[in-house]
C-alpha cells in the first residue's frame, strides 16, 4: 500500500514537473527583437541636466497578451498601440482635444477641407531594423483605402510627395478634418514590406506571424510569453517622436480581475494600469491600501444618459420631461453609478472632459414639489383618485422605460428601478418591461421603432471623443443612406437638430466642430430631449514612489501618447 | 457482461449526439444578435453607421446569414472534423485556443483528483471506523465547513491573506515568464500552489464525507460481526471486507470526477487568473463567443458521458449483480 502511494505521489511531481518542462521554450522571440537598448540615459547635449531614464516600466492590465499584429486592435497590443506605442499614429490628440503633430511632424488643412500638407521624418525606422521610407506612407493609404476599405478615404483622390520629407493628401469631398478628429489618431503608419502580400480577401486582422508586430513606433516588441501573459518591449531612440524617450523598456502584465491588479499596485508588482476605455471600478478604490499609490481620479468622458421618447404623448411634452427631471435623485443616481465618486450633471448633456463643453448650463436639483407643480399645472392629474396621475385628457399613464441591452445590463437595471421609484413619488406609474430587459433582439426592435418613453443608454469614453453622446439622440439617417439600414435610436425629430448632428460628425474643422457640439448642448438645456444622469469620474491608479513626471490625461489615466517622454526616475 | 457492456455504450454514443445536436439550436435560440456579440456592440453600431458592407460580410464569413438546416450539417460536419471554427473573441481557430489551455487545466485538475481522491478516501475511512474519536471529530467539521462554502469565496479570501498579506506566492497567473528549465518549473509549481491546495482541499473533503458515510454504513453489517466474531484483527477486517464493499459509491465518485478533469475549476481558474479550461469557458461565456463555447460544452458533456460509461464498467466489473439488472 505504501509503495503504491509513494508511486502515485512520484507520479503527479513528475506530471507537475512535465507540465512547467514543455513550456522551457525561451519565450517566442519576435522579428521585432532585433537590436538591444541600453539602459543608459540618452540626452542631448543641451546643457539641461540629464534625464533619468525609467529603465523599466511595468503596466498592469486585464486585456488578453496573447495578439500581436499592428493593424488589430484586439488584446492589449492592440489597445496600448491607441497612445502611440508599438504604432506610429499619424496624429495624437492632447488634453484638450487639440490634435498635435505625431508622425506627421506637421501638417495644415487647406481652408476648403480637401487637402492635407503634411511632413514626415526620414530618420524613422521600423522595429525591424528597416528605413521608413514614402513608399511606406503611399502604400498605407492605399491599403486602408482598397484593401481595408476604411470608411474614411471613401473620398480619398491621391497621396503624393512634395518633397523629401513633405506630402499632400487630396480628398474629393471635405473630408479631411473628420478623418483626422475621427480616426487618423488610433491610425497609423504599416511597413509596405510586410503588410504587402495581403489583398482585399485576405484577413489580414487576424495575420499572426512575428513581423505582424513590427511597427515604426517608439517601441518596439522584443518577446511576449503567452502562458505568463506577459510581453516586453524596448524603446527605439531613433523613433523620438515627441522628443527624448524617458522610459527604456516596458513590460506589460495581464492580470485575471481588476481586485489583483489592485493588489498587485499595492504590492509594487505594477507601476501603473491601463485599459482602453475600462477604468477601475469605482467601488475598488477603496482598496488602496499603499500611501505611494495614486488612484489617478479625473473626470469620464462616457456617460449614462436618458431620451425621452419624443414621439409619445408624455415625452412629447416638455412640462412632462421638466418635471422628471425634477422628480429624480440626482444624488442617489451618482452615487449608484459612480459608487459615490463624481458629479450631479448639468443639462448640457456631455461632461467637461468633451471637446466644445459648454460651460455655464444649468445643473440639475431634486426638488419633488416643483415637479409635482409642474405636473398639475401641465394636466396630469389624479382624477380617479387611486394615487397615480393619468394624462390630461384623463387615460391611464403608463411610462415605459427601456434600459438599454448591454454587458452592464444589471447597472441599467438599477437606474430604471430609482427612476420608477422617483416618479412614483411625484404620482407617475413607470414600468420595465420585462421581455425588453432580457432579449438584445427585442430591446433593438423597441429602440429602433422608438417605442419607450424613457430610454436608458450609455457613451463610452471612445465614442465621446469625437462622436459624442449626441449620436445616441438622433432620428434622421445619415444624408444620403436610407432609414432601414441605420442605426437610429432617437426621436426628436427637429430637423435642425438632426442635421448639426450630422454636420458636427462631419466637420470639417475644429471650429465647425465645436460650433455644432455647442449648439447641440444649448438645445439639450432648452428642450429636454434627453439629459445625462450623472458625470463620473474614472481611475486609472498609479504608483509615485519611483518615478515622477505622470500627466493623468482625464479618461485616459496616465498611460498616454505623453507618458514616454515624460516619465522620469525620482 | 457483454450485452451490458454493448447497451451502455450505445447508450453513451446516444447521449454524445443528442448534446451536440442541443448544444448547436441552445446556442442558436440564446437571445442576442450573433453578428453582435461577433464584433461588439459598440463596434456593431458604428459600422451599422460607417460601414454596413464590412457587417454583411462578416455575417457571410461566419455563415450567419445560413438557414439553420444548412448551419446543422455544417455544425455536425465540423464537430466530426474537430474544426469549430474561429473564435469571436481573439480571431484565433477555436481549437488552437482549446489546446492551448487544456494542459494548465490538467495540471491543475489531475493532482487534485489523485491527491483529493487518495487523502480523501484515507482519511474517509479512518474516521468512518472509529466514529467519535480525535480524527473524526477534527476533520468532520473541518470537511463539513468546506462542503458548505462556495470555493471562490476561500478562493478570494486564500488570495488576499496568502499572496496579497503574507505574499507567500504570487498573485494569480501560472507564471512569471522568468526563466526557463528548472526555474520556469519551479515559478510555475509556485504559483499553482495555493489554487492546488484549495481544490485538494475541496476535492478530499467531498470525498471524505462519501468514504466516512459509506464505512460508517457497513462497519455495523452481517459479515463485518461474523469477521470480528472469527478473531480478525481490526485492520484486516477494515481492509479486506470494509473497504471493498464501501467502495462502490467512492468508486463511482471517483470515475465522475474525471468528467471533470478537462473542463477544469471555473472559479477557481478565474480567481487565480489560471488560463485552463475553466477560465476560457467561463470567458467564451461572458463575451458570447459561441464556438469556443460550444467546443468546451462538448468536451466537458463528452468527458462526463465517458466517465459515466467507466463507472458503469467499473462497477460491473466489482460488482458482477448490476449487469445482470
Amino acid at each position: 500500500m505504501k509503495r503504491a502511494l509513494c508511486l502515485l505521489l512520484s507520479a503527479v511531481l513528475l506530471l507537475g514537473l512535465f507540465a512547467g518542462c514543455g513550456k522551457q521554450t525561451t519565450p517566442e522571440t519576435t522579428a521585432a527583437a532585433g537590436t538591444e537598448t541600453t539602459a543608459a540615459a540618452e540626452t542631448e547635449t543641451t546643457g539641461e541636466a540629464p534625464k533619468k531614464h525609467v529603465k523599466n516600466l511595468v503596466i498592469g492590465t486585464t486585456t488578453a497578451n496573447t495578439t500581436f499584429n499592428l493593424y488589430g486592435q484586439t488584446d492589449i497590443f492592440g489597445r496600448i498601440n491607441y497612445v502611440n506605442f508599438c504604432r506610429a499614429n499619424w496624429i495624437y490628440e492632447d488634453e484638450n482635444g487639440d490634435l498635435q503633430p505625431f508622425f506627421f511632424t506637421s501638417f495644415e488643412i487647406s481652408e476648403d477641407g480637401k487637402v492635407l500638407d503634411f511632413t514626415w521624418p526620414t530618420t524613422a525606422v521600423w522595429s525591424d531594423g528597416e528605413k521608413v521610407t514614402w513608399d511606406d506612407i503611399d502604400f498605407t493609404f492605399r491599403f486602408l483605402k482598397d484593401t481595408a476599405k476604411s470608411s474614411s478615404f471613401i473620398h480619398l483622390v491621391s497621396v503624393e510627395p512634395t518633397g523629401d520629407d513633405s506630402g499632400r493628401i487630396t480628398f474629393s469631398e471635405p473630408d479631411v478634418y473628420g478623418w483626422l478628429s475621427g480616426s487618423a489618431t488610433m491610425q497609423g503608419l504599416l511597413p509596405k514590406h510586410v503588410w504587402e502580400k495581403f489583398e482585399g480577401t485576405d484577413d489580414y486582422k487576424n495575420y499572426t506571424e512575428p513581423d505582424a508586430a513590427v511597427g515604426c513606433g517608439p517601441y518596439k516588441l522584443v518577446s511576449y510569453d503567452v502562458d505568463a501573459q506577459v510581453s516586453y518591449y524596448e524603446a527605439i531612440p531613433e523613433n523620438n517622436y515627441h522628443g527624448e524617450i524617458t522610459v527604456d523598456s516596458v513590460t506589460i502584465k495581464t492580470y485575471a480581475d481588476q481586485t489583483a491588479i489592485m493588489m498587485a499596485l499595492n504590492a509594487g508588482e505594477i507601476d501603473c494600469y491601463y485599459a482602453y476605455s475600462t477604468p477601475i471600478d469605482a467601488t475598488l478604490i477603496d482598496l488602496i491600501s499603499d500611501s505611494a499609490v495614486d488612484p489617478g481620479e479625473s473626470i469620464y468622458a462616457g456617460e449614462d444618459q436618458i431620451t425621452f421618447g419624443m414621439t409619445r404623448p408624455a415625452g412629447s411634452d416638455y412640462q412632462f420631461r421638466l418635471a422628471v427631471t425634477k422628480a429624480m435623485d440626482w444624488n442617489l443616481l451618482t452615487d449608484a453609478i459612480g459608487g459615490g465618486y463624481g458629479e450631479v450633471p448639468r443639462a448640457g448633456i456631455i461632461p467637461p472632459s468633451c471637446t466644445g463643453y459648454l460651460d455655464g448650463l444649468p445643473q440639475f436639483a431634486q426638488d419633488v414639489d416643483e415637479a409635482n407643480r409642474i405636473l398639475d399645472e401641465a394636466g396630469y392629474k389624479d382624477v380617479n383618485n387611486d394615487g397615480i396621475r393619468e394624462f390630461p385628457d384623463g387615460s391611464e399613464m403608463k411610462i415605459l422605460i427601456v434600459p438599454q441591452y448591454s454587458k452592464k445590463m444589471d447597472l441599467r437595471n438599477r437606474i430604471a428601478e430609482v427612476l420608477i421609484d422617483n416618479l412614483k413619488a411625484v404620482g407617475v406609474n413607470a414600468y420595465v418591461d420585462q421581455e425588453i430587459i432580457v432579449s438584445s433582439e427585442v430591446w433593438e426592435s423597441n429602440i429602433q421603432a422608438g417605442n419607450y418613453d424613457i430610454a436608458i443608454g450609455y457613451t463610452t469614453a471612445g465614442m465621446a471623443r469625437h462622436t459624442s453622446a449626441f449620436r445616441y439622440y438622433v432620428y434622421e439617417p445619415k444624408p444620403g443612406t436610407e432609414r432601414s439600414a441605420s442605426w437610429l435610436w432617437g426621436t426628436y425629430t427637429d430637423e435642425e437638430f438632426n442635421s448639426t448632428v450630422w454636420r458636427m460628425l462631419n466637420a470639417s474643422s475644429r471650429e465647425e466642430y465645436v460650433s455644432c457640439i455647442q449648439w447641440l448642448q444649448q438645445e439639450a438645456a432648452d428642450t429636454l430631449f434627453g439629459c445625462a444622469l450623472s458625470w463620473t469620474s474614472c481611475f486609472y491608479p498609479y504608483r509615485t514612489d519611483k518615478y515622477e513626471g505622470w500627466y493623468n490625461r482625464p479618461s485616459w489615466g496616465v498611460v498616454n501618447d505623453e507618458l514616454w517622454y515624460s516619465l522620469t526616475s525620482k | 457482461m457483454g450485452k451490458y457492456l454493448i447497451r451502455r455504450i450505445l447508450t453513451a454514443v446516444f447521449t454524445i449526439y443528442v448534446i451536440i445536436t442541443v448544444s448547436f439550436f441552445m446556442v442558436r435560440f440564446m437571445p442576442g444578435d450573433p453578428l453582435q456579440h461577433l464584433v461588439g456592440q459598440e463596434e456593431y453600431y458604428y459600422l451599422l453607421d460607417t460601414d454596413p458592407e464590412e457587417l454583411e460580410s462578416i455575417a457571410e464569413k461566419y455563415g450567419l446569414n445560413d438557414p439553420l438546416g444548412v448551419q446543422y450539417v455544417r455544425y455536425l460536419k465540423s464537430v466530426v472534423t474537430l474544426d469549430f471554427g474561429i473564435a469571436y473573441s481573439n480571431k484565433k481557430p477555436v481549437v488552437e485556443n482549446v489546446f492551448s489551455c487544456i494542459h494548465w487545466t490538467v495540471l491543475l485538475s489531475i493532482p487534485t483528483w489523485i491527491l483529493g481522491g487518495l487523502l480523501g478516501g484515507v482519511l474517509g475511512v479512518l474516521a468512518g471506523w472509529r466514529p467519535g474519536k480525535r480524527l473524526d471529530c477534527v476533520l468532520t467539521p473541518i470537511a463539513l465547513f468546506l462542503n458548505t462554502v462556495p470555493s471562490n469565496c476561500i478562493g478570494v479570501l486564500a488570495l488576499a491573506l496568502f499572496a496579497y498579506k503574507l505574499r507567500w506566492v504570487p498573485i494569480g497567473g501560472m507564471t512569471s515568464g522568468i526563466g526557463t528549465g528548472w526555474v520556469r518549473t519551479l515559478d510555475i509549481l509556485k504559483h499553482m500552489a495555493l489554487p492546488l491546495s484549495i481544490l485538494v482541499l475541496f476535492r478530499c473533503s467531498g470525498d471524505f464525507m462519501l468514504m466516512k458515510s459509506s464505512v460508517s454504513q457497513v462497519r455495523h453489517a452481517d459479515y463485518t460481526t461474523t469477521a470480528a466474531s472469527k478473531g480478525l484483527s481490526d485492520r484486516k477486517i477494515l481492509f479486506r471486507h470494509v473497504m471493498r464493499n464501501a467502495m462502490l459509491p467512492y468508486m463511482t465518485s471517483m470515475c465522475m470526477q474525471m468528467g471533470g478533469l478537462l473542463s477544469g475549476s471555473m472559479m477557481i481558474e478565474t480567481i487565480f487568473g489560471w488560463k485552463g479550461m475553466g477560465q476560457l469557458f467561463y470567458n467564451a461565456v461572458s463575451s458570447r463567443d459561441f464556438p469556443t463555447a460550444q467546443f468546451c460544452f462538448l468536451i466537458s458533456a463528452f468527458c462526463v458521458v465517458m466517465a459515466n460509461l467507466l463507472s458503469d464498467i467499473l462497477v460491473g466489473v466489482i460488482d458482477p449483480r448490476v449487469t445482470v439488472k
